[in-house]
């Protein structure tokens, strides 16, 4: 995975309102369904249903080996997902 | 004011230039004066110099001689007698105080010479670049932080520590370092050559440090951008030369290998502890090697881990330890040694074969070792008690706040057997309403459980409506950010059966954070002493451990904390800000490897340590003083007697109108009444006075005042050297005041403290034990602030017993420190100012303590001079 991988990784992840390691694991997940279109995909990841399999999790990990360090998330970004800023008043 | 300049290295890239001397020129300069050197640059740059010359010295080098030659050039045109500091032009000083800063820790003890800071480097991230590095032997890969990784700036090292070395793109040289060590060596031409002067720092005894207060901007490598190799062909060259000189020496500093069997993937705290332990390990002498006794993907998040995995293992290697999930993978050394612990009150019997075919079993506190004993193990047992990072953990660690101002309970989650979260929702639920001002966020660490946990705790939260519970799956955060993640709550809360070492109850508490937890385990005597205890219900047994059992904590008295802790949360939170920093101090996990080395270099087979060279000192025989002398002294002591010999030696003392006399010493004090009142000011503004000497970390604020105020008095002494300064409330203050001096001179006056006491007493009204141990305290931190430095030692009781004779000896010891510009009056003028008497010291030792006992003991000894 280069540096563009990873930045698209990284959007995606934040635009789902996930993290890049889930995209990852949902990644996985969906190479059991080869039919399934990527917007089938996205949706499912959408739900974060299913449970990855062992082979599922050990291929997330091994994206996130050194190569893939990127993947790692933030508290900051953990955090403003969690707790989005209410708007102001004047919003 | 001590004098400084700033030498700014300037080879083309003239906006970086002017960038660096704007933010430069923003700056608090005090006594500072800029030099730029302008190393052969041929674009705008000496134009735009032109525009700064008359608030910097220029100096124009015919070509570029490259980074030591031209701060070279730029040491040579300093001010004789100032301190140095070395500066790249693509720096941006952010901080306005950071001079005064690095000053501060230039003179914070006598062996410090070199000081660096904390560099982040360009937007937008801002990563943190420089944390004061260390160069790896084998390799010579230099590296600017201890993780070799540039991390988000998360407020890590922020305290001041001594380092193997510093990048000299902002160095702070002190003049005694220079003139013992000279200036930078040209066999280099640019790179290495930091790190060589460190170490040849080092061998004089001359400690490098980085002021962790101190942050600046520095965008790396802006000077020699696109430059087309040429910094490649500087490094190597630079790396050849620093081999041949160094390499060996570092290799051959090593005691013996030490493979360090274990798992580098967070969240256990094994994993945790060989991130943390292992360079600690190797940064003390001991060539850590790694090895992994699971198959895992390696974690890059840290470089010295990967060094340590990459390096050779030797087929029998002094010491081998295991720190791993369990004490039971096969391991071959001259030594061999587990650090380990368990979750239970009884250990299952493979752990117990495992620890008893090693030469010892290391664990972390007395729980364990009973339980490792009780269980059957008979080999030798000893106590690591581990400790926690305070680089990364403490109470001003920046996080995410709620932004709706709930009181935030956090949980983390890795293995739910034994971690229990059900309870902990189940407990919340029964704790709070929908509608009060609280949470609970629920990390599930990812791993193995996560999903289990995950399907555990759905049906609670879909069960009711009750208070609001937050749970994050699926986030997996780098170790640098534990400390954040911790610091996001008010309140860390646990309802663990396990009793094995948990590190996050510490870390949590380091971070000023509220902590409830069950009070068992390994966690029993910690939880009792600075947490709230949770209540448990007997022990049941570990489904993954038959026959092994751990304790069943109370889902109601759970409750009852999670209520008394918002309750009551104003108040525990100022009491866990106020703790926080002695707890640190004492769960310290650098004290936790140097127990380590302690026990595998008393019962491995390490070689024996090299002595370290003696600490620098500026009391040597070639020790330059300059004119400049403080007095210190305990009130009552007979500093104005020792003040008025200077006086008749020709010292000066400042304008008579300006010096102080009272009705307890009607002869004068020769105390300066500005220097007097600056230093009731200074006590004051830290919440003290002379009878009651404020905590010893005083605001920087009010030592930046103080200084402020004196700097000008000593100023105004200048212009006739030699001066003296006396005021007894200077043995607090003295260490704060070495930054204003040059080549100081100390006398201390000392005196029978039981004299001294009933002296206070009889004027004061003091009592006679209060009084020994404000001298005693007054006594410490004057001789802890002239540690190092040319110093003399006057008795006050043999000044009386012989006035002559005592003041004869005092000058010939000024003479011989090399302080010129003294006549020795005429015998009549000494005893008529010192009245002869007979002998007035008491010697009533049975009313010290036995502390103070040992520090009388010193000063008549004169060993507390050594």
């Amino acid at each position: 995975m280069n540096s563009n991988d990873a930045m698209h990784l990284f959007a995606l992840a934040r635009r789902l309102g996930s993290s890049p390691r889930r995209v990852l694991v949902a990644a996985a997940c969906a190479v059991d369904h080869p039919d399934a279109t990527a917007m089938q995909t996205l949706a499912a990841l959408r739900r974060a249903g299913g449970t990855p399999l062992p082979a599922a999790e050990e291929c997330a990990n091994l994206l996130l080996t050194p190569v893939g360090s990127f993947a790692r998330d933030s508290v900051a970004n953990a955090f403003a997902a969690l707790w989005p800023t209410p708007p102001s008043p004047r919003d | 004011m001590r004098g400084a300049t700033l030498i700014v290295l300037a080879w083309n890239q003239w906006p970086l230039t002017q960038r660096c001397l704007e933010s430069l020129l923003g700056s608090a300069l005090d006594a500072a004066e800029i030099i730029v050197v302008d190393n052969g640059s041929s674009d705008a740059t000496p134009e735009g110099l032109a525009a700064y010359a008359d608030r910097v010295r220029i100096v124009h080098l015919p070509e570029n001689l490259g980074f030591v030659r031209g701060m070279n050039a730029g040491i040579e045109a300093a001010r004789a007698d100032d301190d140095v500091v070395l500066l790249n032009n693509d720096l941006v000083f952010s901080q306005h105080d950071w001079l005064g800063r690095l000053r501060d820790a230039a003179y914070a003890a006598a062996d410090h010479g070199i000081v660096g800071c904390r560099l982040l480097g360009p937007a937008p991230e801002h990563r943190l670049f420089h944390t004061g590095g260390f160069i790896e032997p084998e390799s010579l890969w230099g590296q600017q932080t201890e993780s070799g990784q540039q991390e988000p700036d998360v407020a890590q090292f922020t305290r001041t520590r001594r380092v193997q070395g510093i990048a000299f793109a902002v160095a702070y040289l002190r003049r005694d370092c220079l003139d013992r060590v000279g200036v930078l060596d040209e066999a280099y031409h640019s790179y290495f050559e930091d790190t060589d002067y460190c170490l040849r720092a080092a061998d004089a005894g001359i400690a490098t440090i980085v002021a962790g207060n101190v942050t600046l901007g520095h965008d790396q490598h802006g000077s020699t951008l696109d430059d087309g190799g040429f910094r490649e062909r500087l490094w190597k060259a630079s790396r050849e030369t620093f081999a041949a000189r160094w390499q060996q020496r570092l290799i051959d500093a090593y005691r013996g290998t030490v493979v360090w069997h274990g798992v580098t993937r967070d969240p256990h705290p094994s994993a945790q502890l060989a991130h943390q332990l292992l360079w600690r390990l190797d940064a003390r002498g001991l060539r850590m090697a790694f090895t992994a006794v699971t198959r895992e993907l390696f974690d890059g998040h840290d470089f010295r881990l990967e060094l340590a995995a990459r390096r050779s293992l030797p087929p029998q290697p002094e010491i081998a330890l295991i720190c791993a999930r369990e004490p039971t993978h096969p391991v071959s050394g001259r030594y061999r040694a587990a650090l380990t612990f368990g979750e239970w009150e009884t250990l299952p019997e493979k752990w117990v074969t495992q620890c008893n075919a090693l030469d010892a079993v290391l664990v972390p506190d007395a729980f364990q070792a009973e339980v490792f004993r009780r269980s059957g193990v008979i080999q030798p047992i000893e106590i690591v008690a581990l400790g926690i990072d305070r680089d990364y953990c403490h109470a001003n660690v920046p996080a995410p706040r709620q932004p709706e101002g709930r009181f935030v309970f956090l949980s983390v989650a890795e293995q739910f057997a034994r971690d229990a979260p059900d309870r902990i929702v189940q407990a919340f639920r029964d704790a709070f309403r929908a509608d009060e001002a609280v949470e609970l966020v629920v990390h599930i660490c990812p791993g193995d459980d996560e999903l289990v946990i995950r399907d555990a705790l759905d049906p609670l939260l879909a069960a009711s409506d009750g208070a609001r519970v937050r749970i994050m799956l699926g986030w997996g955060f780098p170790a640098h950010e534990r400390a954040q993640l911790l610091s996001t709550a008010d309140a860390y809360v646990s309802a663990r059966r396990g009793g094995g070492w948990d590190p996050l109850v510490r870390e949590s508490l380091a971070c000023a954070r509220i902590v409830i937890a069950p009070a068992w385990g390994s966690q029993a005597e910690l939880i009792k002493s600075w947490g709230t205890p949770v209540g448990t219900l007997g022990y049941v047994e570990d489904p993954a451990q038959p026959g092994c059992r751990w304790a069943e904590p109370d889902t109601a008295s759970l409750a009852q904390c999670l209520r008394d802790a918002f309750e009551n949360r104003i108040a525990l939170a100022a009491q866990m800000r106020a703790r926080s920093e002695a707890f640190a101090a004492t769960h310290d996990l650098d004290a936790s490897a140097d127990r380590l080395v302690e026990l595998l270099a008393t019962a491995g087979a390490l070689r024996a340590k090299p002595p370290p060279p003696p600490p620098h000192r500026l009391d040597g025989p070639d020790a330059r003083v300059s004119g400049q002398i403080l007095v210190l002294g305990m009130h009552r002591s007979g500093t104005s007697s020792v003040g008025g010999l200077l006086n008749l030696f020709g010292a000066w003392a400042g304008p008579d109108d300006l010096l102080l006399r009272g009705p307890d010493n009607p002869k004068g004090h020769f105390e300066h009444g500005e220097l007097h009142m600056a230093c009731l000011r200074r006590l004051a503004a830290a919440g003290g006075d002379w009878r009651d000497p404020p905590h010893r970390d005083a605001p920087a604020a009010a030592i930046d005042a103080f200084r402020r105020e004196v700097a000008p008095v000593f100023d105004s002494l200048e212009p006739r050297r030699p001066w003296f300064a006396k005021e007894p409330r200077l043995c607090l203050l003295a260490r704060e005041l070495l930054p204003l001096l040059t080549h100081p001179l100390f006398v201390h006056v000392v005196r029978d403290p039981v004299a001294i006491a009933r002296s206070l007493n009889h004027r004061d009204g003091m009592p006679l034990e209060t009084a020994l141990a404000l001298w005693e305290r007054y006594t410490r931190d004057a001789f802890a602030a002239s540690a190092g430095w040319p110093r003399i030692l006057v008795d006050y009781d043999a000044l009386v017993g012989d006035p002559l004779a005592t003041a004869r000896h005092l000058f010939d010891e000024l003479r011989e420190r090399g302080l010129q510009g003294l006549t020795f009056p005429d015998a009549g003028a000494i005893t008529q100012w010192i009245e002869p008497g007979g002998p007035i010291r008491i010697d009533d030792t049975t009313l010290l303590t036995p502390s103070q006992s040992t520090l009388l003991a010193a000063i008549r000894d004169r060993s507390i001079l050594d």
